[in-house]
């Protein structure tokens, strides 16, 4: 090989097809538990406003060239209070969503955002490991919910803790090489 | 005592180059690249060091873009180049602010070294030149006992080089533009902005042979090979049956004194007529290939080409219309002009390189960068016996390039392949 390895057309293909098709049954499942769950509080529009926001913000950054998980990272976290100041303050006649869902799925999103750059950039694991990173300290917030009882449905916050520590695992693994050149470029004496 | 201030030295723009910053950008970048493919594997730092030495000699390349009332200029840089291993896809849009500034970009990979420069800098050619330059210092540095007694001449180029295209423009010379749309090549375009580059490397050898026989040059018989392949890998089945044209740049040192190291260059348009042409038959491309290149390959006629486009630089309007005006007023011309031709090929020739050092060289590489308007681009350049025929393509569909390696593996050519696998079916084949 001439060239560094890259990902070939057709396996970009298929793992944009897979996220396509993985993000329309994902927003049709919310709509269904919204439904189920709690009719009167439409948070799966939210939620799926959230899933096109995340697409048009990857597909602005690949094609512009910008620091995409910088934007994501900054979005969760506006994202996360903004809902919050709504659940709390705003009379849904239901408060608690923000916590038990809204950040949940977010950080999910958020975390699939991360996975798929890592993979189209397959050389950059090491850049977006530190934002792995900050997305683990979001599910210890949830960890720390569940523990205090502070969220009443913990289905969500348990997925998504799984999740963040899943792909934070698969960082690693990607990008153990660098990280380990990393630190010895940093910490030679 | 007071220190001497540094005088930064800065240029314009050469005619040719006042172009390519304002119409470049991310979906066409104007960026070609040279790349060599070593015996042994590349050390960073005394690549680094060879690029510092190269750019002392070629000042002339150590400049950024600034941009003035009128036009842009280049200002000497006073930052050193990065040089890192190679992550982008080829011929990729050189952000100057993630590069210090710089418009070329050098890169390594295993054995390889590539430099991608940006048109504005320079052509193939003088490109070429400081390219060979680093490859000599490169390897003068690394095998310092076996190169410790050369004594190359090595030319120093200023930052001011001559305007050649100036020097050379003719006033009453006029082309006449054909404003007949050519072929587009259909297809698929890959996702997420990837470029596929295919390498064809066979023997220049068994190549002459075979233009000899048919009384063409290699240049000719390529482009013909060209386009009995986008006939048959993409014509063929559209209904749009539109002349397929094919642009050759031409080296314009070969026709008019230049001691430029910046652009000088112009181009001839080949155009193939299916209505005239039996595209079935390959001796009729050919034939069909051979009367434009005898007929446009005169010095009259790039004379009136080349100084058409002058004549467009040096005009009083254009020149008193502020950048800014012109930026959008260019962009949007030249989105026009590029659609006046199928796909582009050049063949830079033969890489000289002398005494001993050929001895740690595998072959040269060239690739040009596909855009939306022309999806795929062709490139050659020969070192030794190896001529490498490279296709930089943004179409899914790889069958112009099975083509063309089928009709050279028909006609008696061995053929390796080399690819950075973004279509992986093609990079089986080898």
């Amino acid at each position: 090989m001439i060239y560094p390895k890259k990902i070939s057309a057709r396996k970009t293909d298929w793992i944009i097809n897979s996220l396509v098709i993985f993000s329309i049954l994902l927003g049709i499942l919310l709509t269904i538990i919204n439904n189920i769950t709690t009719p009167n509080i439409k948070w799966a529009a939210l939620c799926n406003l959230g899933i096109i926001w995340v697409w048009l913000t990857v597909i602005y950054s690949i094609k512009k060239d910008v620091n995409i998980a910088g934007y994501v990272l900054i979005e969760t976290i506006i994202a996360s209070v903004f809902i919050t100041y709504m659940d709390y303050n705003l009379d849904f006649g239901y408060s608690g969503w923000s916590t038990s869902m809204g950040i949940p799925i977010i950080t999910i999103l958020a975390n699939f955002t991360m996975f798929v750059l890592t993979i189209v950039n397959s050389k950059s694991y090491i850049k977006y490991t530190i934002y792995h990173f900050v997305l683990m300290f979001f599910s210890i917030i949830s960890i720390l919910y569940i523990y205090f009882n502070i969220v009443k449905n913990i289905v969500m916050s348990s997925i998504l803790i799984g999740i963040v520590f899943a792909s934070l695992l698969l960082s690693f693994v990607f990008c153990i090489k660098d990280i380990k050149e990393a630190f010895i470029r940093k910490f030679h004496m | 005592m007071k220190k001497k201030e540094h005088k930064l030295k800065w240029r314009k723009l050469d005619n040719s180059a006042k172009i390519f910053p304002m119409s470049a950008g991310k979906k066409y970048s104007t960026v070609f690249r040279l790349s060599v493919l070593l015996k042994d594997d590349i050390n960073n730092k005394i690549l680094e060091k060879s690029v510092n030495l190269t750019l002392k000699k070629y000042s002339m390349f150590k400049v950024k873009m600034k941009s003035g009332f009128f036009w842009y200029y280049f200002e000497e840089n006073t930052k050193n180049p990065i040089i890192k291993q190679e992550q982008e896809y080829p011929c990729k849009y050189i952000n100057p602010k993630k590069n210090n500034d710089y418009l070329f970009k050098v890169t390594y990979y295993k054995n390889k070294i590539n430099i991608d420069i940006f048109h504005s800098l320079t052509d193939g050619n003088s490109g070429n030149l400081f390219f060979k330059e680093i490859v000599y210092k490169y390897l003068e540095l690394t095998y310092r006992d076996e190169f410790a007694n050369e004594d190359r001449h090595i030319k120093k180029f200023s930052i001011n080089t001559e305007d050649s295209y100036i020097k050379n423009y003719n006033k009453k010379a006029k082309a006449k533009s054909s404003l007949k749309k050519p072929y587009k090549l259909r297809g698929n375009k890959i996702s997420l902005g990837a470029i596929s580059v295919i390498h064809q490397i066979f023997s220049i050898t068994e190549l002459k042979k075979i233009c000899d026989d048919k009384n063409v040059t290699i240049t000719q018989y390529l482009t013909a090979v060209l386009i009995h392949s986008i006939y048959f890998g993409n014509y063929k089945n559209s209904k749009n049956k539109r002349t397929i044209k094919v642009c050759i740049p031409v080296n314009l040192k070969k026709y008019f004194e230049s001691n430029t190291v910046s652009n000088f260059f112009s181009y001839i348009i080949i155009d193939a007529d299916y209505k005239k042409y039996n595209f079935e038959d390959f001796d009729q491309i050919l034939i069909c290939v051979r009367k434009n290149f005898e007929e446009k390959l005169q010095k009259q006629e790039i004379e009136k080409t080349m100084s058409s486009n002058v004549r467009l630089g040096i005009n009083p309007f254009i020149r008193i219309t502020p950048l800014i005006l012109k930026n959008i007023l260019v962009r949007a011309i030249y989105i026009e002009i590029r659609k006046y031709v199928t796909i582009t090929f050049s063949n830079i020739g033969r890489m000289g390189i002398i005494g001993k050092y050929k001895n740690y060289i595998e072959y040269f590489m060239m690739l040009l960068s596909p855009e939306q308007v022309e999806k795929i681009k062709c490139s050659a350049c020969t070192f030794e016996d190896k001529m490498v025929f490279s296709f930089t393509s943004i179409l899914k569909d790889t069958s112009i390039e099975k083509e063309f390696y089928e009709f050279l593996i028909n006609n008696g050519i061995n053929v390796e392949i080399e690819s950075n696998g973004v279509l992986d079916d093609i990079s089986k084949k080898n």
